[in-house]
């Protein structure tokens, strides 16, 4: 799924990419199958070099240290930790790396980890090949991306007035402004970026750096609420909601 | 209310309390005390005693006076035919239960529910999931055990009856008692801790016979069917995406429309979209994407108007745009609920809709606005088409 309409977003010139070379994707995917599928519909875009790939998190963290792809396509189940792990060891080391998540799962736990970890971005598998190539150059520009489903996972994580006003210092990475509130949800309607800036009487960038505000609160929010109401999403079925 | 009572009288709340415990000992004169004090003293926070409205009613009079008759029937007749000992020694025990018929049927709400409490906490200290019916089975318990006790205790206490023999007899039954406790105390507890066990196993096996059939009744039969169907791309694109739904939705949400119905029986506003989503899916072939923010129960005619209006939306949407994806969202907001359906098709210009195709404004704008509700469309040719429906929450049940 992802993002419909990702398609529309055009990344603009030399997003990623300055020179227009194509853009070097490492994969890691314990599904080796799934790895030769995502490979070879990439490549013959002619838009994207796979430089490496992996099944194991041991065997992804040290190519993609020794690669320095643009960006890192990376499946959130797998053995030994799984996608989030390997987010977080490359970026222990390499802070600079992009990553773009991938699952099968949509659920929320999942989601939310792997954001955490540090991942710029999730889509779902069934997505389309066009689709995922916008992401990656999203992704690989230093934005994120966010398909509606996330969206409407981080208004309903975020939701509810917040703490009644406390000073503290970065209190503010535990609530959304009102315009990253619009902004989120539009992407959950499934505007794509150039139709909420057209919405919203903004700029295409704008929408981008609200985006990537909503990612920063997003990964590094004390918000405890967040890992709670991910888990509870997960646990609680839904007649006690 | 032994506080109050004791407040009353000036008395220890504990003093009053051990007074009671024993004096109930002595065929229940104590449990009589406590339900007459509770019938007289007024509750706490003001109000008038129990005794008031009692004396109102008819039938709690009448119960009580049948009751009465019949004890002191039965004890004539005990004394009759020469059983004086024990009967006599339990009249304050009748007097005890005509009393508390009288105050279970006057008592205000929080003391049945002090009274529901206290029961509660027995069945509950049996392990067991606390239901109506375990619930009566504890109060009956709980009575018979007590009464079992008390009659007990006031036969061997009885002056008449109370010598040396009596009190080594008593001593013994104890003993007895004690002995057979301590003999059978580890098997009762391994008892327990194997049924546990068991309970655990069948838990278990019970789940992996519910996953086997799921998997069996869903993914080998669609599996089965996309062989059978392998010449039909688009006919095998929809059985893989019904199918992949229906498994996501099964792991991962522990919800959606296969699930049982919301407590109260009402379905959800999630599992009411998830519905349109498979149904739609399945019978247009297209996707529907669906998100939510927030859920509650679809319990008024505005909240399923707006499903319904959705639901005709993205049939609609299926039908005209030629889009591929659907995009659903709704969100519950703390009075509202909006719910926005929306395609990148080929969209329409809505002034120049012929008045004879007024499917969408009737069916989809009219049941949102009937229902106090606002419903808009926005669609120009070439831009797709957004639904936007709107709906007070209204008041839940």
């Amino acid at each position: 799924m992802g993002a419909p309409g990702q398609g529309d977003v055009s990344p603009g010139p030399g997003a990623g990419l300055p020179g227009g070379q194509p853009m070097d994707v490492f994969l890691v995917d314990d599904h080796q199958l799934f790895r030769a599928g995502v490979r070879h519909e990439l490549s013959a875009t002619g838009r994207v070099r796979v430089v490496g790939e992996s099944g194991d998190v041991a065997g992804a963290v040290a190519g993609v240290l020794g690669s320095s792809p643009d960006v890192v396509l990376v499946d959130v189940h797998m053995p030994d930790g799984g996608g989030p792990e390997v987010v977080r060891q490359v970026l222990a080391v390499a802070p600079g790396v992009r990553f773009l998540a991938l699952s099968v799962s949509d659920a929320a736990e999942d989601v939310i980890e792997a954001i955490r970890a540090g991942a710029r971005g999730y889509v779902t598998k069934t997505i389309s090949t066009p689709e995922l190539l916008d992401a990656l150059e999203t992704v690989a520009a230093g934005d994120a991306v966010f398909s509606p489903r996330l969206a409407g996972f981080v208004l309903d994580a975020f939701a509810g007035s917040p703490e009644p006003v406390s000073v503290h210092l970065g209190d503010e990475l535990d609530q959304l402004t009102g315009r990253e509130r619009d902004v989120l949800r539009l992407i959950a309607r499934g505007y794509a970026y150039k139709e909420v800036a057209r919405e919203l009487y903004i700029s295409v960038k704008t929408v981008e750096s609200h985006v990537s505000a909503v990612l920063r609160k997003l990964q590094l929010s004390n918000r405890h609420q967040l890992t709670r109401w991910a888990i509870q999403r997960r646990l609680v079925p839904p007649e006690d909601y | 209310m032994a506080p109050l009572a004791a407040g009353k009288l000036g008395v220890d709340v504990l003093a009053a309390r051990a007074a009671f415990v024993a004096l109930s000992f002595c065929g229940g004169i104590g449990i009589a005390l406590y339900l007459a004090a509770w019938l007289v003293v007024p509750p706490e926070g003001g109000g008038p005693p129990l005794y008031r409205s009692a004396l109102a009613d008819g039938r709690t009079i009448g119960l009580t006076a049948a009751a009465a008759s019949m004890l002191g029937a039965l004890m004539v007749a005990g004394t009759v035919v020469g059983l004086p000992g024990p009967l006599a020694a339990l009249l304050p025990g009748a007097v005890a239960a005509s009393l508390g018929v009288v105050v279970w049927r006057h008592a205000g709400a929080a003391d049945r529910a002090a009274l529901h409490r206290a029961a509660g906490l027995l069945s509950a200290a049996g392990g067991a999931v606390p239901t109506r019916r375990r619930f009566a089975f504890a109060l009956l318990r709980l009575v018979t055990g007590l009464v079992l006790v008390v009659a007990g205790t006031s036969t061997l206490l009885a002056p008449r009856h109370l010598n040396r023999a009596d009190l080594l007899v008593a001593l013994a039954a104890v003993g007895v008692v004690g002995g057979v406790s301590l003999v059978l105390a580890p098997w009762w507890l391994r008892l327990g801790r194997d049924l546990a066990a068991e309970r655990r196993q069948r838990a278990r096996a019970e789940e992996r016979a519910e996953m086997a059939a799921h998997l069996h009744d869903s993914v080998l039969q669609t599996l089965a069917l996309i062989q059978r169907t392998a010449s039909d791309p688009g006919q095998v694109q929809r059985l893989a995406r019904a199918q992949e739904r229906q498994l996501r939705t099964w792991l991962f949400d522990h919800g959606g429309p296969d699930a049982p119905p919301a407590a109260g029986g009402a379905e959800t506003l999630v599992q009411a979209l998830r519905s349109v989503q498979q149904e739609v899916e399945q019978d247009h072939g297209l996707r529907v994407d669906v998100v939510t923010v927030g859920d509650v129960p679809l319990d008024n005619d505005g909240l399923r108007a707006v499903v319904a209006a959705a639901r005709e939306a993205a049939v609609n949407a299926a039908k005209w745009s030629g889009a591929e994806v659907v995009s659903v969202y709704a969100e519950v907001e703390e009075s509202s609920v909006s719910v926005f359906v929306r395609d990148r098709g080929r969209g329409f210009d809505p002034s120049r809709v012929a008045p004879d195709r007024r499917g969408l404004a009737e069916s989809v704008l009219g049941r949102a606005r009937r229902n106090g509700g606002t419903a808009s469309v926005r669609s120009a040719p070439g831009e797709g088409t957004e639904v936007s429906l709107w709906v007070p929450r209204g008041r839940a049940t």
